[in-house]
């Protein structure tokens, strides 16, 4: 085909249009001022359009400053689901789960069962435990030296000090584990605010393992804070209580 | 066609050509690269579909992996190909309807190089990784200033010639290619200076991004389509534009609804929700300026049902415009809050990118290509079964990744992603028949363009038909070849002399 043509390049400067430019030439003129009757179809596809947008215009708080988010948009944790969302616990059971992990560096010592041995007391049925809170709560956060008498037993073992990394929310999991377990029955839940007075006293007092009078003379009390009752449903890992739904 | 044609007078053929002659070397020079990055874009995009099933393909490569491959494959798509393709056709549409022959040619295609270059630097800094991470905006920072410089190169031209057009009359293509002539600089320079260089909070950042994938859509790609096939279809049939009052009224509507879509994109996080709740309904109300283009393109084009099937142009064009109204359709879901609290996290945004960008667009674009091809090059093209092949595998594939992949598989991966009592990777394993499918498709669509790049090649290095009889997709099985016969240029120059 190209090879015939070659007498005559298609781009020299005298085009021949008829011959080169067959298909500028073949080109149809332009009608481009049409006025059919638009089709109803038309119009009302073009209303429905307007309606829907409309709807999702004017329909919700669009100039809401406040709710960054339609209401009901974010999801919410569903119920009886195990991926999203924690599911409310009894503060009680709550506490204790999380007393249950704290507790495991106890137990070398007090043992799992709580019931101690020759150096070190028990835990059961002390009433050093079950009695007024601030008691065992600074032993735990401070340590312990010099012997302690248990249920007229003598201990002389060194209790070290727990409280480096024990925030408010372990150190009321374990006293809340010690005082509900091996056979323990308090009346009180320890919550987390209560646990916070504990740091705070601990804190004023400084550093250093206290002893057994040291505690009768200065912290023979109960921790301060808001009571909670020990079945009321709290979020298993803010131990905030649950909302009422 | 023929049957329809009205002879032009000479004069008027004269300028035509002269015109296309004036603008041979940007035009086929945008259109051959663009289709060069196409082919690219759909081999990264093979690769990405791919690796997105079968991660261990090809090995542990660093730039053959997902996250670089596909951004690569997404940015090549839009600045290889659709803004080269855009480039060539609105300097040509422009250069025709301000009947303006181009005195700046060589500086078009110095510019165009530069864009050549601009968007190699991106694509290879994104697989080497360097990329932003940014969709549609991963090029290196660096990248788009000089992208931007080579775009005003580029267009000021066509702005020129439409300062000084011939006649009064402003046709509605023009408007549509004067819009998006003015749009891109605007949309392309607010998006980088607020995302890339200005210190705007990563949250709003975002938002802008995602009015800045929109804006491309509806206020670059989407007005060049348009202006494109009001041209084609009313060159092709010789008919009246369907009602023009409505063309010019569609034309404004997009004007004025498309610059707030977007921001719906990342509703439910905590931008200001007007901003949310105004691009949902600019993205839905859109659907009324595509409908009044769609109604009108189709009408014309539907009173010669003759040529929208034997004309390859026309064919392509038609195509698109169904394109634009399903796009239309899928807008109007896609952006009800209803459907965003399913779909934001699924593919049906890709989806609803990739019909805007090739099942939309991008058959617009081959549809003018081949109608301003055979002119710029004054050969006709070689093969109507090659344009066949490119034609129904391009629809195959973008309507098995549109509707089955992306909007189907879109909402069950989104209703998916919601079972709350469900692990999270079964919600990922359950679009694995789409993802394949979607690998399927890209293929498709990669066999139908490297035949379409071939073809566009051969007629860049002037191996296109010495006839002057067009190449139509008719089904005459007659003895002579299906072109008419061959070599009647040497018989008229016979005659002649």
């Amino acid at each position: 085909m190209s090879n015939s043509v070659s007498n005559k390049p298609d781009l020299d400067d005298s085009t021949n249009v008829n011959m080169d430019a067959a298909a500028a030439k073949r080109e149809n003129h332009m009608f481009t001022e049409g006025a059919e009757p638009l089709s109803l179809w038309v119009i009302l596809g073009s209303a429905l359009v307007v309606l829907i947008a409309g709807g999702v215009l004017f329909g919700g708080n669009v100039f809401d400053y406040k709710n960054f988010v339609k209401k009901g948009y974010i999801r919410k944790a569903a119920p009886n689901a195990s991926g999203g969302g924690a599911k409310p616990k009894l503060a009680i059971v709550a506490y204790k789960a999380i007393g249950k992990k704290v507790y495991d560096s106890c137990s070398t010592c007090h043992q799992p069962g709580g019931e101690g041995n020759t150096a070190f007391p028990p835990l059961a049925d002390s009433e050093w435990v079950t009695g007024p809170s601030l008691r065992p709560a600074m032993i735990i956060l401070q340590g312990l030296h010099k012997p302690i008498m248990v249920n007229g037993k003598r201990y002389e073992g060194v209790m070290p000090t727990m409280g480096d990394g024990m925030d408010a929310k372990k150190l009321a999991g374990v006293l809340n584990y010690i005082r509900n377990s091996f056979g323990n029955k308090a009346d009180k839940l320890i919550t987390v605010e209560m646990a916070e007075d504990a740091l705070l006293v601990s804190k004023e007092r400084g550093s250093g393992p206290v002893t057994a009078e040291e505690l009768n003379e200065k912290y023979n009390r109960e921790l301060k804070g808001a009571e909670l009752a020990m079945d009321t449903p709290v979020d298993p890992k803010t131990l905030e209580p649950a909302a009422a739904e | 066609m023929s049957e329809l044609s009205h002879d032009s007078s000479t004069e008027d053929t004269q300028l035509r050509a002269e015109i296309d002659r004036s603008l041979r070397h940007p035009v086929m020079f945008f259109f051959t690269s663009g289709a060069a990055w196409l082919a690219v874009s759909l081999i990264l995009g093979v690769l990405a579909s791919i690796k997105s099933h079968n991660p261990e393909f090809l090995g542990e490569c660093a730039q053959l992996q997902y996250g670089r491959v596909f951004p690569a494959h997404l940015n090549a798509l839009v600045y290889g190909w659709g803004v080269q393709a855009g480039f060539g056709v609105l300097i040509w549409l422009m250069a025709r309807l301000s009947r303006q022959p181009s005195r700046n040619a060589g500086t078009i295609l110095v510019a165009g190089h530069i864009w050549n270059l601009g968007v190699s630097i991106g694509i290879i800094g994104i697989l080497f990784g360097f990329g932003t991470g940014k969709q549609w905006m991963e090029f290196p920072t660096f990248v788009w200033p000089l992208l931007l410089a080579a775009y005003a190169v580029i267009a000021i031209w066509s702005l020129v010639a439409f300062r000084i057009r011939r006649g009064e009359h402003v046709y509605i293509s023009q408007w549509y290619v004067l819009g998006a002539l003015l749009w891109f600089p605007w949309i392309y320079l607010t998006a980088n200076l607020y995302v890339n260089v200005f210190d705007v909070h990563p949250l709003m950042a975002t938002a802008i991004n995602r009015w800045f994938r929109q804006a491309m859509i509806l206020l670059f790609f989407a007005p060049i389509a348009i202006a494109s096939a009001y041209y084609i279809t009313a060159k092709v049939t010789a008919r009246a534009i369907y009602n023009y009052t409505y063309a010019v009224g569609g034309f404004w509507a997009l004007a004025i609804i498309a610059p707030w879509a977007g921001m719906h994109a990342v509703m439910g996080s905590p931008i200001p929700v007007f901003l949310q709740y105004v691009g949902a309904a600019a993205a839905m109300l859109v659907a009324v300026p595509l409908i009044a283009a769609g109604v009108n393109i189709l009408k014309t084009a539907s009173q010669s049902g003759e040529a929208t099937a034997h004309s390859p142009s026309l064919r392509f064009t038609v195509a698109g415009i169904f394109g634009m109204l399903l796009l239309a359709v899928l807008g109007l879901i896609l952006a009800h809050p209803d459907a965003i609290a399913y779909t934001q996290f699924s593919t049906a945004v890709y989806g609803y990118e990739v019909l805007a960008l090739y099942g939309f667009f991008s058959m617009c674009m081959f549809g003018a290509i081949y109608f301003i091809v055979p002119r710029v090059t004054r050969r006709e093209w070689l093969s109507r079964r090659l344009i066949r092949t490119h034609f129904w595998f391009s629809i195959y594939g973008v309507l098995l990744i549109v509707l089955f992949c992306s909007i189907l598989g879109g909402f069950q991966q989104g209703a998916a992603q919601r079972a709350y009592d469900e692990s999270w990777s079964s919600a990922v394993l359950s679009m694995f028949p789409y993802v394949v499918a979607t690998t399927l498709a890209w293929c498709a669509i990669l066999y139908a363009n490297i035949f379409f790049f071939i073809h566009l090649t051969l007629m860049w290095i002037r191996l296109g038909r010495r006839s002057s009889h067009p190449t139509l997709l008719r089904h005459d099985h007659t003895t002579v070849s299906p072109h008419g016969p061959e070599g009647d240029i040497e018989e008229l120059e016979n005659a002649k002399a």
